[in-house]
């Protein structure tokens, strides 16, 4: 175990607070100010200076986490996918013109990366040896409705195809608008409405027909 | 119909209020009148949120640090010589540089302090005056710890003392031989392989103990002085006894001699302790293979399985010695299973637990800020802004440090003497540091601009 790097460098706890309203996580617009502080970190980065690429790297690397996490669903080593993004969107950076923004750039990257490094079995959610399903291995005190949700919730995700996935977890869970997401998939508009809505239907099919899940989202009592 | 899939094509975009007011009054309007679409947007007006925050962690600060400097490390375009006839002007540079710095070096080849005090938390007086890190120290000094305090100090060439309070400490000898008289409290030591002509002594009410180069704890208890001996082996000279006892790794050993009914010392079992017969040592394989298990079953989401495997390791473990990096290593996988699990109380105090005598001080930063992290999350600012201390104090390079201090920053947001202390202490460390702004404006006397 090297210094300063522990054998918890782990962080799957979950988020277990609030249920109010939040707003979307990822604003590929942002304010004037912060973007043109990311071309500069990005110019001094094209120059080599290692404090440009630190600066990209701690300004992008928690929303793209969240992003990788959801696209590439528990299990899957998300820390290692992540820094393998940056290392590749680093070794990429001289060839970025700008004609689109830094995160939009990375997130295509992010993108490609875990939808095909998801599939390595490198990647994938380790089996446990009692073969027991997320919910069923947590004690009863130590589970909690929004884990016993996430899970659940997640398995319905994972069970999309990659690409109503991708369009799902973009739009709906980090708030990109149709026209971003399109961008950020290489798509047309029309087709990832179309993604994004078959996608919908198919997980209010399973999460209805999911009792606990169902109640935790509040679609119970719906007519 | 074609309503309906423009209505619900657009569902999300209106719930982020991305539409033009046009679009909306038309969505609106679809909506008063289609029972099918209206359910679809009471699912989803009461699912988005929860779903929104029903998500992994933040990525953690240990984490994130890992990363970065794992990215970092091998950058592809960082400023580097880039041609042969560059790369030898630069490597002509650096010979002359290495010459100048020689030679600056063997001017001012002065002996290294006595003694200086690296990292403080709580109070230490010399003299009856309080100290500050960095401050140095001549022999003959003494001083005074308070109670729940820290005191971390270079000693020597190669000695680092950890004194912790309540407790008095006289600091003698000379760079070469320091010697420690320890009157009360607990000093934790890690001296460096010593030469011919070097030493190092703690000395007790009760004895003395002399190292050539080792990790030990000296400590009072109940029956007097103690030394515990974490790597190497310690030589113990007890008072009105002439010949050394040998204490190795992993014994505890009582300076004060033992007393017989009538009060006489009782007779010895020899001049130097026997070892004893060290019992076989875990495979270091075992221990991997277990952590790797752990994890495992962490990244599956398993806690608990991950706290059973554990559990079910230390069990393996009753018959061999583990090394103590390999106990912190499942410790600290503990730890963070119980926090997956949300049983946080428990992951405190498993966090706590790890800062212990012996541990690595990495290890000690990383388990008082994770303990910190979920003090905090569960309201206990006062614990929290200890474990903060005590975090940067155990470390005060290490990778977490910064965050420590950042975190007491975010604490002490009130803008009083305390916080413009800690303000003062980030800006000195890390000017340019994340939390620079903060600092800035809490000495400024500004309210921060972000609501928290």
């Amino acid at each position: 175990m090297r210094p300063g790097i522990l054998p918890g460098d782990l962080t799957f706890g979950v988020r277990l607070s609030t249920l109010l309203f939040v707003q979307p996580e990822i604003d590929c617009h942002a304010a004037g100010g912060e973007d043109d502080r990311i071309a500069d970190y990005v110019r001094r980065a094209q120059a080599g200076e290692p404090e440009g690429y630190k600066q990209l790297f701690r300004l992008h690397v928690r929303r793209l986490h969240r992003l990788v996490y959801r696209l590439a669903g528990p299990g899957c080593d998300v820390e290692d996918l992540v820094q393998t993004i940056f290392v590749q969107a680093f070794e990429a950076l001289p060839g970025f013109r700008g004609d689109s923004s830094f995160f939009t750039w990375l997130g295509r990257i992010a993108i490609r990366i875990t939808l095909r490094l998801s599939k390595q079995s490198r990647y994938r959610p380790l089996p446990m040896d009692e073969g027991q399903d997320a919910a069923a291995s947590l004690s009863p005190e130590g589970a909690s409705d929004a884990r016993r949700a996430l899970a659940r919730f997640e398995a319905i995700l994972g069970s999309l195809s990659d690409k109503r996935r991708a369009a799902f977890v973009l739009h709906v869970l980090q708030g990109h608008s149709l026209e971003e997401v399109a961008a950020l998939l290489d798509a047309k508009v029309g087709a990832i409405k179309v993604r994004v809505h078959d996608a919908r239907l198919e997980i209010e099919r399973q999460a209805l027909s999911d009792p606990y899940l169902a109640r935790y989202l509040q679609w119970e009592a719906k007519p | 119909m074609n309503a309906c899939r423009k209505t619900q094509s657009l569902l999300f975009e209106q719930g982020d209020g991305r539409l033009a007011a046009e679009v909306r009054a038309e969505m609106d309007a679809h909506l008063t009148s289609c029972p099918h679409c209206q359910r679809t947007f009471a699912l989803w007006t009461s699912a988005l949120p929860r779903l929104r925050n029903l998500s992994e962690d933040e990525i953690s600060a240990v984490s994130l640090r890992r990363m970065e400097s794992e990215i970092l490390r091998d950058l592809p375009g960082t400023v580097r010589p880039r041609s042969r006839r560059t790369l030898i002007l630069a490597l002509a540079a650096g010979l002359v540089l290495a010459i100048g710095v020689g030679m600056l070096s063997m001017r001012s080849a002065t002996s290294p302090p006595f003694a200086r005090l690296q990292t403080l938390w709580g109070k230490v007086t010399l003299s009856g005056v309080a100290m500050t890190e960095g401050a140095v120290m001549g022999p003959g000094a003494v001083l005074e710890i308070a109670a729940e305090g820290e005191a971390t100090f270079l000693v020597g060439r190669g000695a680092e003392v950890r004194l912790v309070g309540p407790g008095r400490v006289a600091f003698d000898g000379t760079t070469k031989a320091p010697r420690l008289r320890l009157d009360s409290g607990r000093v934790v030591v890690q001296v460096a392989h010593r030469q011919s002509d070097e030493s190092f002594h703690v000395i007790t009410a009760q004895g003395r103990v002399e190292v050539k180069g080792t990790r030990f704890v000296v400590g009072y208890g109940a029956q007097g002085s103690y030394v515990h001996v974490d790597e190497g082996e310690v030589m113990v000279y007890r008072q009105g006894e002439a010949k050394p006892w040998a204490v190795g790794i992993g014994s505890t050993f009582w300076l004060k001699q033992e007393l017989n009914e009538d009060n006489q010392p009782a007779p010895t079992p020899g001049p130097v302790q026997e070892p004893a017969p060290e019992p076989q040592t875990c495979a270091k394989a075992t221990c991997a293979d277990e952590s790797a298990r752990v994890r495992k079953a962490m990244r599956a989401s398993h806690p608990m399985h991950a706290i059973a495997i554990v559990e079910e390791t230390l069990r393996k473990f009753e018959n061999c010695a583990p090394t103590s990096r390999c106990l912190d290593e499942l410790g600290y996988l503990r730890a963070e299973a119980l926090r997956q699990a949300g049983r946080l109380d428990g992951a405190v105090t498993a966090f706590k637990s790890l800062n212990r005598a012996g541990a690595t001080r990495a290890m000690r930063q990383n388990a008082l800020y994770a303990a910190a992290q979920l003090e905090r999350k569960l309201g206990r600012s006062e614990e929290a802004r200890q474990s903060l201390e005590r975090a940067y104090a155990a470390y005060p390079d290490g990778a977490l440090s910064e965050e420590a201090l950042a975190g007491l920053l975010e604490l002490f947001e009130g803008g009083d003497a305390d916080a413009r202390a800690v303000a003062e202490r980030y800006l000195a460390r890390f000017p340019q540091g994340m939390a620079a702004a903060r600092a800035r404006r809490i000495l400024l006397g500004t309210p921060s601009v972000r609501p928290r």
